[in-house]
């Protein structure tokens, strides 16, 4: 990849992002104990020297459960975000390659999944499939995977016309080796950019679903849920609702700008 | 032009068939037996005979094409059948919540309007003041605030700090403020860049130059040349903010409390009342799709420009 000399910022925020991540990663492996440990001696005191960001309702020290919480919001957030747009731009690759039948299939598919409101398909899916997170996450993936079909394909339709699509094709390259060599360089840009913007759609539903309680489930610490149990206690401790929103809406600002800045650098 | 609309009717009557047949599919295969799920759900312990008799009663064991059709036929009725958890009808618990959601939306869309409107206008006519960049930086802000956070920080501030809202919900006046305030602006923020947008594209325009340049007052500039080219995309932000209202609200119905649809669909999920779940999702999507299909409608008939071509890629997406 070309280093533009505008892009250092963008590598900062990259940088910043991963480090991030691999504190969470570490809070989450190490601090999981500390995170529900209850200490009825200290129920609800502020912020101190021994607990950061003070105790909640049980004692437990908020500051473990933020780390440990984060580790619990973002992590299946990827995932699920990964999953979602291999699914996604599999089956646009196959859908705008095939063309045909298999094409109009797919279509008909996303246009379906599309006509439910996301949020209403994933709160159902999660009622079918029983509360927890795998379960969030896969209804997650069943709802949000019609984006990137729906980028892919149209990004790749366009291209199949192309020349060198059609020189490709005479060299006899195999399937898959045009479109590791042809079609996934002209699709990556977009989809990258398309990744990191969603990256906080998926944050914010997966931290609203532990909110109403259906992610996430207790002892547990999670971001969304953390906000919701402390939200009892807004006037007398406020410290628990206000650091893990203080996390993930500065996670949330974080990756707008690098996914502002992921666009520019793409010149999209 | 007649084609067309029916084109786009019969192809929203197609999405709604595949919608009922994905809802229904979800209910076949919830997890456990139909019945045991009935019976648990309303605390009775059940018996072989009783089983049997609740499988003979609502056909359970009928092949799947038979059961989705009888489904079918009764939802078209009006009946999406009993709630598993007080045995009432879904048809009318959904009466009763569904209403509220809909006075919610109607509300949040005309303060949405209001906010974003001035603000949109005044970012694109003076692109470098300092109160742009205020403004600019508050939309970024916002838009970054998870709806709940908003909420809470709303509710902080104005019901317990200044106390000026009631903090739960009602159907008064006064409760559905502090919902429709959040939902408002989490939309605006996602609204103002877009009508930023589109203004300045307006004001840069020819006909907006040449009106100015006719010695126009500004205030016949706006009535008539700014408004009817702001129409369509206009029209679009409300046929999409009223879709993502009615569809998407639930997180901010729960956290004030409001007997909306999307609480009551969250206690559904939570007591694992199926059919209810199944009710709200069918009257919640055709809803949104009766209201995306209006708004192309609307488009048809406001722009003739589309009424050429095959298809409305602009509309809604």
């Amino acid at each position: 990849m070309k280093f533009h000399h505008k892009s250092s910022f963008l590598w900062l925020l990259l940088g910043g992002v991963v480090s991030c991540l691999c504190i969470f990663a570490w809070a989450g492996l190490t601090l999981e104990n500390r995170s529900t440990q209850i200490d009825l001696a200290q129920i609800l005191t502020g912020p101190s020297f021994q607990a950061w960001f003070g105790r909640d309702e049980l004692g437990r020290d908020v500051f473990s459960r933020v780390l440990v919480g984060g580790a619990r919001t973002l992590f299946p957030s990827l995932l699920a975000l990964l999953l979602i747009s291999l699914l996604g731009t599999l089956l646009g690759l196959i859908s705008a390659k095939l063309g045909g039948l298999v094409d109009r299939l797919v279509q008909v598919f996303i246009t379906v999944f599309q006509a439910f409101p996301p949020i209403i398909l994933v709160i159902s899916l999660v009622g079918f499939l029983g509360l927890g997170m795998k379960q969030t996450i896969i209804a997650i993936c069943l709802t949000s995977w019609t984006k990137y079909a729906y980028l892919v394909r149209s990004l790749i339709v366009d291209t199949q016309t192309e020349a060198y699509m059609e020189y490709a094709g005479m060299f006899g390259n195999s399937f898959w080796r045009k479109v590791r060599l042809y079609d996934l360089p002209n699709l990556l840009p977009q989809l990258l950019t398309t990744m990191a913007y969603d990256v906080n759609t998926i944050v914010m539903e997966i931290a609203g679903l532990s909110f109403i309680g259906l992610g996430t489930q207790l002892p547990y610490a999670e971001w969304g849920s953390m906000i919701n149990a402390g939200r009892t206690y807004l006037q007398t401790a406020p410290w628990l609702v206000f650091f893990p929103s203080l996390f993930l809406v500065g996670f949330i600002f974080t990756i707008t700008l690098l996914a502002k800045n992921l666009k520019s650098h793409f010149e999209i | 032009m007649l084609q067309k609309i029916s084109f786009l009717i019969f192809r929203s009557l197609l999405i709604l068939l595949g919608v009922s047949f994905l809802s229904f599919l979800l209910i076949y295969l919830a997890p456990g037996d139909p019945a045991k799920n009935m019976l648990s759900a309303q605390g009775i312990p059940y018996t072989q005979e009783l089983l049997e008799a609740k499988r003979m009663e609502f056909g359970f064991q009928d092949p799947f094409w038979v059961q989705y059709g009888r489904w079918l036929g009764q939802v078209l009725q009006g009946n999406f059948g009993l709630t598993y958890h007080s045995g009432s009808s879904v048809a009318k618990e959904l009466a009763f919540y569904f209403p509220h959601t809909i006075l919610l939306a109607l509300f949040t869309l005309g303060i949405t309007l209001v906010m974003s409107l001035p603000f949109g206008f005044y970012l694109a006519y003076r692109p470098e003041s300092l109160g742009t960049r205020l403004v600019a930086t508050a939309v970024t802000v916002v838009n970054a605030l998870p709806n709940f956070v908003l909420g809470i920080g709303l509710m902080l501030l104005l019901a317990l700090k200044w106390q000026v809202l009631p903090i739960q919900s009602s159907l008064s006046i006064e409760g559905l403020i502090l919902p429709s305030l959040t939902l408002a602006f989490t939309m605006s923020s996602r609204y103002i860049p877009q009508l930023e947008e589109g203004f300045r594209q307006i004001l840069r325009s020819d006909t907006v130059q040449g009106a100015k340049g006719r010695g126009l007052s500004d205030r016949q500039v706006f009535q008539t040349t700014i408004f009817p080219q702001l129409l369509p995309l206009l029209l679009t932000l409300v046929i999409l903010s009223l879709s993502s209202l009615l569809g998407g609200v639930a997180v901010v119905e729960y956290l004030f409390s409001y007997p909306g649809i999307g609480r009551m669909l969250i206690t559904a999920v939570t007591n694992r009342d199926f059919p209810l779940i199944q009710g709200a999702v069918l009257v919640i999507t055709a809803s949104v799709l009766v209201i995306n299909t209006g708004g192309e409608l609307i488009q048809l008939w406001l722009n003739p420009k589309l009424r050429k071509g095959r298809y409305l890629h602009e509309v809604s997406s």
